[in-house]
């Protein structure tokens, strides 16, 4: 049956469509437009119907079973929200749960940001997946490699560009690079000098680098870290290389941003190869770093 | 739904110019304590500090508890058709059920 394809998959087959329609002019992707028509193609009994926009306060977005007398699905979001990345990574990930969730329930499914957020709840799995998708549609892993390569250490002036290419938020960029970055980085959020939360790269969490937010008294922000001393900032950006103890055990190069906008602060740790006395083979040792466990990210991916 | 509790004290204290570390010496809380409240929603905060916020905001306890949406009778025919229905406002609710009805695809 093709709806047990993995969200994965799904976004792959998506993007070779797209590909082969639009080429490198693909970006960022029409979710609107892709869900209605692919779903009205390719499930004709059962398609995407409506696609609907309203000011709903609390609310993120939905898939809707149309009522008697109707055909199919429709996506309702709440388009008074003022990022539009944010809206396309909603859209995206409605979709998502119409091709791999809509046999599994067939009332519907709702997404509010906590929800996407609470991944060991009833629906973090649904949910984990329809984020896995929409990052995957709207940000194909080989085009962004070719933006910013697995092997850098990019500023957030290059993934704002990413973020800029794909119509998704800075945040969702840096969790997409991070993901397949082959270096060691950590991407922290920060709001009034505590984390709000971290995700570190896959090499970065093995090698036991990562910041724990979940389960433990909140996590003060280093004193001597640029995203604790705003004052320092230029334009509320800047970039400082650190000693070892600063952020973590090791040296690191932070940069750091401050959204005025979001009352957030955005840093990325990039760190180098792993340290000799931490080697990938005993990553379950009990140190410092156990105080930290990384979390998947959750409403993060909207941020 | 989001962090009602923690969005008020935020919102009042920013109104009121009162920095983290000010609140908390106000109120004998720790700042951590005051962050978290704010942005983690912990279960079951403590009465006595509580009161001592909403004393310091200038507003009482019950406005700041007062979550309309979240204590309500579970409608037997919202549960099965929406998840988390009820955590929603009200007015979101209907205009969301008004949609639904209407399936209208134009903009």
């Amino acid at each position: 049956m093709m709806e047990t394809k993995s969200p994965q998959r799904w976004a792959i087959d998506l993007t070779l469509i797209l590909k082969a329609r639009d080429g490198d002019d693909r970006f960022p992707v029409d979710v609107k437009a892709l869900a209605k028509d692919y779903s009205h193609q390719v499930f004709p009994a059962d398609p995407i119907t409506m696609v609907k926009g309203g000011d709903l306060a609390g609310f993120e977005g939905g898939l809707y079973k149309a009522p008697p007398g109707k055909k199919g699905w429709g996506v309702i979001y709440n388009s008074a929200i003022t990022s539009p990345g944010r809206i396309n990574f909603t859209l995206a990930h409605e979709f998502g749960h119409y091709l791999v969730h809509r046999h599994q329930f067939p009332d519907g499914l709702q997404c509010s940001a906590e929800d996407m957020a609470k991944w060991d709840s009833e629906y973090g799995q649904v949910e984990q997946q329809a984020n896995e998708f929409a990052a995957s549609l709207l940000m194909p892993r080989d085009d962004f490699a070719k933006q910013v390569s697995p092997n850098s250490q990019p500023s957030f002036d290059e993934l704002g560009a990413c973020a800029e290419r794909y119509g998704v938020s800075l945040s969702a960029a840096t969790l997409r690079w991070l993901q397949f970055s082959e270096r060691r980085a950590l991407f922290v959020v920060s709001t009034d000098g505590f984390v709000l939360w971290a995700r570190s790269s896959p090499k970065a969490l093995r090698t036991g680098a990562y910041i724990k937010t979940a389960n433990v008294p909140p996590v003060a922000l280093p004193s001597a870290s640029l995203a604790a001393q705003p004052h320092l900032l230029d334009s509320g950006k800047g970039r400082a290389e650190h000693d070892a103890f600063v952020w973590l055990k090791e040296p690191c190069v932070e940069e750091t941003l401050v959204s005025e906008r979001y009352d957030k602060t955005y840093t990325l740790l990039h760190l180098g190869t792993a340290p000799s006395w931490r080697s990938q083979d005993n990553d379950d040792e009990e140190d410092t770093y156990d105080r930290m466990v990384s979390r998947k990210p959750g409403s993060s991916w909207l941020g | 739904m989001a962090n009602v509790l923690g969005d008020k004290i935020r919102d009042l204290r920013k109104e009121k110019k009162l920095t983290l570390d000010k609140l908390a010496e106000l109120t004998g809380s720790s700042k951590s304590y005051i962050w978290e409240l704010e942005n983690k929603n912990p279960p079951r905060p403590s009465a006595e500090k509580l009161s001592k916020i909403a004393e310091q905001l200038g507003v009482t306890i019950e406005y700041l508890l007062d979550d309309k949406n979240e204590v309500k009778a579970e409608d037997a025919v919202d549960a099965e058709f929406y998840r988390k229905y009820r955590n929603l406002p009200d007015e979101t609710r209907e205009k969301i059920r008004k949609i639904t009805d209407m399936w209208d695809d134009g903009e």
